[in-house]
């Protein structure tokens, strides 16, 4: 093939690349998973998923430990799709476990640090899991963070050399129902955690409370019209006009006559029909329409919220007479 | 899949049992449900090879059964796809493509693409786009053309095209293809999908009844068009040259050589879509001019009819201004003389007593030269009509077909890693390391490497990586990402990174999506450099910027940053708005590209020396005189804000303000640049040393050849290669003289992202403009090759003008002027042509060449060079 052809058939097979319809979660499988990432309220969060349903935000700027949550764990989509950089969603309910300050403090729990540089993370090659590497008031200190069952979090810190004050962790203690120290350490104040000096590991072991909340995945939009155009335009107008499906015009409590496992009944246009013509488009269909094309399921795009959206907006399209 | 179950359940606990009593009916069973299973024909067909797939329906696909298949009620492709002229002429809209002639569009595996993926790829003009206004209208179309101020919609079914201003924009949406998924489990077994591919793959133009042509006598064909009222009138000429004009919108839509088309036993037209050309004519193309507001008032148009008079066509319509109704009747006759050039010819009805200027809004820079007796203040999209000017002509010489791409020079595409969602392979860097490992970073935060042919991911979760550069022992690899610079080492040598260490993360960064960062770039000493953009809206608008259109947040955006060889962070140079590009030359001298926007009127290249302010004032209140940011940042000071900010002295910065060395000139040769990427001194042609950009809006390579004047950088820009296959945004030069392009997939523009690879052949000579220099009297335009003839100065055009530096966002350009050119002399070796004309400073040249051939008869494809002038010679 000469390179002009190849050109013009370059040019002609140009396409785009369309994301709606397609999930964009971030799947941890067996191995933990490091996702920076903006979230909101924390532009330079380091986003933690590890096998088995735990995951975690760390702040590098405080070197923090920031909130913890179980189940999935990122949606990918803001940061994937159109120009990208808008916050990621955490695929549960989170649970706070920093406090607004650096954690760590080196001499006494009120010492707020002078200085705290992030100098990255490793990656265990095996495992994925990632311990955090920094310096507060220039005491280096890794830190991993591990669950060993549900609603469980281990904090795990290692000081690489040896020091010559103790060192304190400082937890919010909202979310905590337990909370076990490795040997030597203890709880000089509610919320602190002291490590002696001569310690190079330590370990707090947290039982949270069980939480009633349940995590309800937000969608970009619940805006009915945008909805509706997105997902229903293409074959339903608002005006009468005549495309793959019936018009919308007039919808709701209009009399329709449709064809339901293969006989005519008439019926009006209420919140139950709309229901199930979306959640199955295929059970009840207006007549003239048996033969046209199948809808498209739009359930595998919507949530619930959406659908209940795109229904609300279905519900204004009221007769012009009424 | 699993969370759209779960959330029917909640929803309707007799949803699942009433599927299960429908999954017998072919009609009535959603290819979800069918998907989900295990055994569903569309999981099995997806989890093969396309190739594959491909290969065996050419071989074993049946055709006549497709077709069948195709016609299918349960399938339903013909309910959206028009695959006959019958179809088309009975008034079938086609929502979809059309299939006529897909299988000249698509080879067998695109075909088995677009069937098992419909979301994937769709075809170009059917990805459509939704948008939501603030004032709660709903517009859904194709996007046809994109700006920062506005968003212009077609929409496919009607035609029409919506002009959206952006600030009216509340949220903007991808729709998903009307195509819907899980179609092929509607197929009774694998072979029914083979026959499908076989018979879609035979949709042929070649295939479609007898061809048309005009033998001796003009023939015009009425053409039916889906959802608008005339038919598209198509013209095929005795000369063999044939082209159309849409009546409804009122302008000429596309040209070819060959058969007009092809009529079925019906009489039905299929046109010979494969072969046409645009005229890059905008729909209702007649705008009129009020103020300096050029092309701001439409018209309503009515089409009045065609007549054939002679070998020509006239097609006559009338427009009336929305306001005042008035009329003016238009006259049009294309004059066909050549496959390459073409006259169009209006005679123009004014309404009494109007003196106002028309314009037409013709896509200039599509061609090679357009002339017009008009006037024309801009080469890129507008040509004027004089006051009451009746007769109107425009001159066209169209490029040849295909791709421009001087001579000795190819293209060719690198297959990317396997597809990884939700990780789109967005290629942002490349950077080559001493054992022949290329490494390129990733818009979606991945570096991948490249060795002996295979992909392996070396590090991943990384945010917005938009740079990877090699470290200075060959092996480890800094990134640039969003909020940090970052060195990753492989310490267990299994091929992955194991150490992300943080080397540079005492900048700014709030969370806005335009903070992004690029780099970085390291100079001999050891030095890195990298930059950063500013925030899209929030803290600290310019005070005198009117538009607001970006802003600091403070803390170093806008910045060239520095980091020493101990990491050592310290602010470099000021005055960027998004500089997508940053580059190093042979002698170490740094270069940084910005984009379009308040306070830089074109996209430029500039050269960035320490303490050097390029423009945008937002950046200023980061310097020490202000008190505001603190040189180090700490982790304190890195996320604070400041609530206000004292004024700017505009007096001060306007006369402090670096100009860029090159403007690259918004419209005609890149909107959106990434990196400059210096050739080697040899291996790549005659153009070493020189700087190659791409830009994800031309999808183009361009050239810069840089000269010091006066101890200031300034040179020409010129055209290079376009179009790439996509959006291209990042360049690098390998070790083997190859220039290697990356592009990105979606955001402002958007393609299949991939990288492609230009490559020169080290023997052949082409044939294009070296360089221009500034000489005493005017320019010298040195040639790769021997010019032809004696060329005159009445064969270079040459055109003055300059931007505004404002707070605007963009500058037209300003005072343009034909300078003309006083002489022109060609070198004894005819390989040099000096211009003699007076130049001023503060000025940008535009060199436009026309039909220039060289002594071995090649013809100058990228004949025009725009030449910024910081300094004069004395």
């Amino acid at each position: 093939m000469n390179r002009q052809v190849l050109a013009v058939l370059l040019l002609i097979s140009c396409s785009t690349t369309a994301f709606a319809g397609e999930q964009f979660d971030i799947e941890v499988t067996d191995r933990a998973v490091v996702q920076r990432c903006v979230t909101k309220g924390l532009p330079r969060s380091i986003a933690v998923g590890m096998p088995g349903g735990f995951n975690y935000l760390f702040d590098p700027v405080r070197c923090r430990l920031v909130s913890v949550w179980f189940g999935d764990f990122l949606d990918f989509r803001p940061e994937a799709t159109g120009r990208g950089g808008q916050p990621l969603v955490p695929l549960g309910v989170r649970r706070n476990l920093g406090t607004a300050e650096v954690p760590i403090r080196i001499g006494a729990e009120d010492r707020i640090p002078e200085a705290v540089e992030f100098a990255g993370y490793r990656i265990e090659p095996a495992t994925g899991i990632p311990a955090f590497l920094f310096a507060v008031d220039g005491v280096p200190i890794e830190q991993r963070v591990l669950s060993f069952g549900p609603g469980q979090v281990t904090i795990e810190l290692a000081f690489p050399t040896p020091g010559t004050q103790p060192r304190l962790y400082c937890m919010e203690m909202t979310a905590v129902e337990q909370c076990e120290l490795s040997d030597r350490l203890e709880q000089p104040a509610a919320g602190f955690v002291r490590i002696p000096a001569t310690e190079s590991w330590a370990q707090i072991r947290l039982q949270l409370k069980p939480t009633k909340e349940s995590f309800v995945r937000q969608q970009p939009t619940t805006n009915g019209r945008l909805l509706y155009a997105v997902h229903c335009m293409s074959c339903h107008t608002l005006d009468g006009g005549k495309r793959i499906g019936p018009s919308f015009a007039d919808l709701w409590t209009a009399p329709r006559i449709v064809s339901r496992n293969g006989q005519l009944e008439s019926m009006v246009a209420d919140e139950a029909y709309v229901r199930e013509s979306i959640l199955k488009p295929q059970a009840a269909i207006v007549k003239g329409y048996e033969n046209a094309n199948r809808m498209v399921d739009i359930t595998q795009t919507l949530n619930e919220q959406q659908i209940e959206a795109l229904v609300a907006f279905l519900k204004g399209l009221k007769p012009s007479g009424s | 899949m699993k969370y759209t179950l779960r959330l029917l359940r909640r929803f309707h606990p007799a949803v699942l049992a009433l599927l299960g009593a429908m999954s017998g009916m072919a009609l009535s069973s959603p290819a979800v449900w069918a998907a989900d299973a295990a055994a569903s024909l569309t999981t099995a067909l997806r989890a093969r090879a396309t190739a594959e797939l491909a290969g065996t329906a050419i071989q074993s696909g049946d055709a006549s059964r497709g077709e069948a298949i195709y016609r299918r009620d349960t399938l339903g492709c013909v309910k959206c796809h028009v695959v006959s002229p019958q179809a088309r002429a009975e008034g079938q809209r086609s929502i979809g493509p059309e299939q006529t002639t897909i299988g000249d569009r698509l080879t067998p595996k695109q075909l088995v693409e677009a069937v098992l993926y419909p979301n994937r790829s769709i075809a170009k003009g059917y990805a459509a786009f939704v948008v939501l206004t603030d004032a709660g209208m709903v517009h859904k179309g194709v996007v046809v053309s994109e700006s920062p101020e506005a968003v212009v919609l077609i929409s496919p079914e009607t035609g029409k095209t919506t002009e959206i201003p952006r600030v009216d924009i509340e949220a903007m949406q991808p729709a998903p293809s009307a195509m819907p998924e899980g179609l092929t489990d509607q197929l009774a077994s694998e072979q029914e999908f083979y026959d499908l591919i076989a018979f879609l793959s035979e949709q042929k133009a070649g295939k479609r009844g007898t061809p048309i042509t005009a033998t001796g006598k003009i023939v015009v064909k009425e053409v039916p068009q889906p959802g608008v009222s005339h038919p598209l009138l198509a013209i095929a000429l005795p000369n063999g040259i044939c082209y159309s004009f849409d009546p409804n919108a009122c302008h000429l839509v596309s040209i070819w050589e060959g058969p007009l088309g092809w009529a079925d036993a019906a009489g039905a037209v299929t046109l010979n879509e494969v072969a046409t050309e645009s005229f890059f004519v905008r729909e209702k193309p007649w705008r009129m001019a009020v103020g300096h507001n050029v092309g701001r008032v439409e018209f309503d148009y009515m089409w009045l009819g065609y007549e054939v008079v002679g070998d020509e066509v006239v097609v006559r319509y009338r427009m009336s201004d929305k306001e005042q109704q008035r009329a003016w009747v238009v006259a049009e006759t294309l004059e066909v003389r050549s496959p390459l050039r073409q006259r169009i010819r209006f005679e123009i009805t004014h309404p009494k007593g109007s003196a106002e200027v028309l314009t037409y809004w013709l896509q200039q820079t599509n061609y090679r030269s357009v002339g017009t007796n008009g006037q024309q203040a801009q080469r890129n999209q507008l040509e004027f009509l004089k006051p009451g000017q009746t007769l109107f002509e425009i001159d066209l010489v169209r490029r040849k077909r295909g791709q421009v791409l001087p001579l000795g020079y190819r293209v060719d595409q690198v297959e990317g890693p396997a597809p990884d969602r939700p990780f789109l392979f967005e290629p942002t860097g490349f950077s080559f390391a001493d054992d022949g490992s290329l490494f390129v970073s990733t818009r979606t935060g991945h570096i991948w490497r490249l060795l002996n042919g295979v992909w392996t991911r070396f590090a991943e979760g990384l945010h917005e990586t938009l740079g990877v550069r090699v470290a200075a022992n060959g092996r480890d690899v800094y990134t640039m990402q969003k909020p940090e610079l970052t060195l990753l080492e492989d310490t267990d040598g299994d091929g992955r990174a194991d150490l992300y260490q943080s080397v540079a993360n005492s900048f700014r960064f709030t969370g806005n999506y335009h903070e992004f960062a690029y780099g970085p770039v390291r100079n001999t000493a050891g030095n890195l450099f990298f930059s950063t953009g500013l925030a899209a809206s929030g803290h600290h608008e310019a005070k005198e910027s009117k538009t607001g259109q970006m802003s600091s947040p403070l803390g170093y955006r806008g910045w060239v940053m520095k980091v020493d060889p101990q990491g050592n962070l310290s602010p470099f140079a000021s005055g960027l708005r998004s500089p997508a590009g940053i580059g190093i030359n042979a002698d170490d001298e740094l270069f940084v590209t910005d984009n379009q926007g308040d306070w830089v009127a074109s996209s430029y290249l500039a050269h960035v020396e320490e303490g050097d302010f390029l423009g945008h004032p937002a950046t200023l209140w980061d310097r020490p005189e202000y008190g505001l940011t603190p040189r180090q940042l700490d982790y304190r000071s890195v996320e604070a804000t400041v609530e206000t900010v004292p004024p700017l002295d505009e007096v001060s910065y306007r006369a402090e303000r670096k100009p860029p060395a090159v403007w690259l000139i918004h419209g005609d040769l890149a909107n959106s640049p990434g990196n400059p990427a210096f050739a080697p001194a040899s291996g790549f042609g005659p153009f070493g040393g020189q700087a190659f950009l791409a830009d994800i809006s031309h999808r183009a390579i361009i050239r810069v050849a840089l000269e010091r004047i006066n101890g200031v950088y300034q040179g020409a820009v010129f055209p290079f290669i376009r179009p790439l296959a996509s959006a291209s945004y990042s360049t690098c030069f390998g070790p083997d003289g190859r220039l290697w392009v990356g592009s990105v997939g979606r955001g402002w523009t958007t393609g299949e992202p991939i990288i492609e690879t230009v490559s020169y052949d080290n023997t052949s000579t082409p044939f294009e403009m070296q360089r221009v220099a500034l000489t005493p009297h005017g320019f010298d335009i040195y040639f790769t090759q021997p010019v032809a003839d004696a060329v005159g100065g009445d064969a270079v055009t040459v055109r003055e003008f300059h931007y505004l530096y404002w707070a605007e966002y963009g500058s037209d350009r300003q005072e343009v002027r034909g300078r003309p050119v006083e002489q022109a002399d060609l070198s004894k070796d005819h390989t040099v042509l000096s211009l003699r004309l007076p130049v001023k400073a503060g000025k940008v040249y535009e060199l436009d060449l026309g039909y220039v051939e060289a002594e071995s008869g090649a013809v100058l494809e990228n004949n025009v060079a725009f030449y910024t002038l910081n300094e004069v010679l004395p």
